[in-house]
């Protein structure tokens, strides 16, 4: 049933483009002392390019755990999940660890900045990692400074900086590897609304310029912002625009 | 476009994780110069430890070299009274020590004897011009200087002609010919003893083992020691006999003694311990009772490196076991920064890092650590010898090698004592990393 109706959606919205994101009866089992908890209980779900979408769902109905298997930070019990025609599953750690580094970006409620580095080499840490050449990595990151409107705070420490200057800053640290998808977990989660609002709009520019966004989150108002709208109750999808419109 | 970007490891990420390393450190200043600290102890204690240790044997090596490595040193002594204290009233001549006869039995007997040193020795007044000093008439053999590694400042040494000939030549010592000619060119002078005049022909440096005893007492004018004057032993004994007469303080001595001492040098040097052997048997055999003592540097030698070695064992494993110390304090407070910053380390593997990487970046660190520990270590270790020397007046020898290795083994130390910490940080699930507070 999913399989057949995810690719009408495709059809229906009419892009020829191959998903960045496929997920095949995805499953996540936990053990928690004798018993088997299924976090996601088969999750079937085609991401395309330029996608801009909103994961909803109340606490505890696996949200963090479809973040964790979207991120690359975990691997599904069952299922597959191809990302940009990468099978996942099959991967080692290390592996792993080169996909996050070269096609993820994350954006964090809590910032997650690392405190003894300064706002361009915070934004420098994937390109490190991806071992680009010093000289480029800073002009990249110095680029991207000044696009969040950080340009004159180049090393300032992540705690001379505001909530909302933080964030920033990890907008483009997400963007410095110049990922395939960027997942935003309770991006506004810790800022006023006004610093929130400045942060979905930073988000909505990067979607117009194309980049594929997925933003988690419990706030019914994030969600209207976003085409679609995909939510998740009991580990299980329950309502995904995609579908209703193909429906 | 992106695999352009794409360098794989090189320099340059050595190089940002070293600065990356410095930067984490620094956050916890305090910490990290602590926790360097012990390293610093340590690579000091084993610097300056082997540098006294080192310039403590040396210095009593020199002493010993000076004697002569392949010398086999006798001396005459005065035997306790005990079985000829009857012998002695009646004669009224004391007579003991080596004999002629006893340089003739070695000389014939034992294989590899190169050159006996002969020696007889007088203690009176020597007058010099107006001066007077209480010091010693040396009778000995024109081989003398080179078999006792001792240098002529000037002149010459008596010759085996003058030696034949019994002439009154004397060489003195450096610092019997200042006491004596503080002010005038000593050779050509004369110099008196009881009532034979000798004529000064060199100037020898004094006996390094007498000098650096002298060193210590700061009283040489006092004790005859060092004041000798050199003779033929021929000579010698044609100006005062063979018997020594004695008054001193009321008591009247006379004494006979043939040779006071005498140097055998052995050719090859591996043949001095049995040789020595052979003459201590010679010796027990032409003499009743011990009026003999024998030296061999040579087993000096040995026995001063072998507790130079023990010596460094000792020393050596204080100062390992301080550096042992250091390290195990590295490793506790790198167990504490990995679980201190286990969210960064959550940080960087979602952000691409491999586990490889963030081993590398706890390594580099406890390595920076050390290495810092270790260069200031160096310091300080150069330094204690240098402070032990300016107050304690000891040698201290730094060997070049001993800066290299204490830093070699502080690094090594950072580097085994690194590891566990950096793999459980990279072990740690970056998810559970992420959520940790």
């Amino acid at each position: 049933m999913p399989e057949s109706e995810a690719k009408t959606a495709s059809g229906v919205s009419g892009k020829s483009t191959d998903p960045v994101i496929e997920l095949r009866g995805v499953e996540k089992h936990y053990q928690m002392g004798e018993f088997l908890v299924k976090a996601l209980k088969g999750i079937d779900l085609k991401i395309l390019p330029g996608d801009y979408i909103s994961i909803l769902g109340p606490s505890g109905c696996g949200k963090s755990t479809m973040l964790n298997i979207l991120g690359c930070l975990d691997q599904p019990s069952v299922g597959n999940y191809f990302l940009d025609g990468l099978d996942v599953a099959q991967l080692t750690d290390d592996d792993l660890s080169g996909v996050r580094g070269k096609k993820l970006g994350f954006i964090f409620q809590s910032y997650n900045l690392i405190q003894q580095l300064s706002v361009v080499e915070n934004i420098e840490v994937p390109l490190y990692y991806q071992g680009v050449h010093e000289d480029e990595s800073r002009e990249i990151a110095v680029e991207l400074a000044k696009k969040v409107g950080l340009g004159k705070r180049l090393d300032h420490k992540p705690t001379e900086l505001s909530g909302g200057q933080q964030q920033r800053v990890a907008i483009a640290r997400a963007l410095s590897n110049d990922p395939a998808v960027i997942l935003a977990d309770e991006a506004t989660g810790n800022l006023d609304s006004k610093s929130g609002g400045d942060i979905l709009g930073i988000f909505d520019d990067l979607n117009a310029d194309g980049k594929t966004l997925i933003m988690i989150t419990h706030d019914e108002g994030m969600a209207k912002r976003t085409p679609r709208v995909i939510r998740l109750k009991d580990g299980l999808i329950e309502f995904d625009t995609y579908t209703e419109i193909t429906k | 476009m992106k695999s352009s970007l794409v360098r794989e490891f090189s320099f340059f990420r050595l190089k940002r994780s070293v600065i990356l390393g410095i930067k984490s450190l620094w956050m916890h200043k305090l910490r990290s110069f602590l926790t360097a600290l012990g390293i610093v102890f340590g690579v000091a204690s084993v610097i300056s430890m082997l540098a006294i240790g080192e310039g403590a044997s040396y210095e009593a090596q020199e002493q010993i070299k000076e004697l002569g490595s392949q010398n086999i040193i006798l001396e005459s002594v005065k035997p306790t009274n005990t079985t000829t204290a009857g012998e002695q009233e009646r004669s009224l001549i004391l007579e003991y020590g080596l004999t002629y006869r006893d340089i003739a039995q070695i000389q014939a007997t034992v294989p590899g004897v190169e050159l006996t040193v002969p020696s007889r020795e007088i203690k009176d007044f020597l007058w010099g011009g107006s001066n007077s000093v209480d010091g010693i008439a040396l009778g000995t053999v024109p081989w003398f200087p080179t078999m006792k590694n001792r240098d002529l400042i000037r002149g010459r040494y008596f010759t085996e002609m003058e030696m034949k000939d019994r002439s009154p030549v004397c060489v003195l010592t450096e610092s019997l010919a200042r006491q004596l000619y503080p002010l005038k060119e000593p050779i050509g002078q004369t110099v008196r003893m009881k009532t034979s005049y000798f004529r000064v022909v060199g100037v020898i440096e004094d006996d390094p083992v007498v000098a650096a005893a002298e060193e210590d007492l700061q009283s040489s004018s006092e004790s005859s020691e060092g004041m000798e004057m050199m003779i033929p032993i021929t000579t010698l004994e044609d100006h005062f006999g063979e018997v020594l007469f004695k008054y001193r303080s009321g008591s009247f001595e006379a004494e006979k003694v043939e040779l006071h001492e005498v140097t055998a040098r052995i050719e090859d040097p591996n043949q001095v311990m049995p040789a020595a052997l052979a003459i201590q048997h010679i010796l027990e055999r032409n003499h009743s009772e011990v009026d003999y003592k024998m030296t061999v540097p040579l087993d000096l030698l040995r026995r001063a490196e072998r507790t130079k070695q023990i010596f460094n064992i000792v020393l050596g494993s204080i100062a390992a076991i301080s550096l042992l110390v250091g390290g195990i304090g590295i490793m506790n407070i790198m167990l504490a920064t990995v679980t201190e910053r286990t969210r960064e380390i959550g940080i960087r593997r979602a952000l691409g890092a491999k586990k490889k990487d963030i081993v590398f970046q706890f390594l580099i660190e406890t390595v920076i650590l050390s290495g810092a520990g270790g260069v200031l270590g160096v310091g300080v270790g150069l330094g204690i010898p240098l402070m032990v020397t300016y107050f304690a007046d000891m040698v201290t020898i730094i060997q070049f090698w001993a800066p290299t290795l204490a830093f070699g083994i502080s690094v090594t130390i950072g580097v085994l004592f690194g590891i566990y910490p950096a793999f459980r940080a990279a072990d740690m699930n970056p998810v559970e990393a992420l959520r940790h507070e």
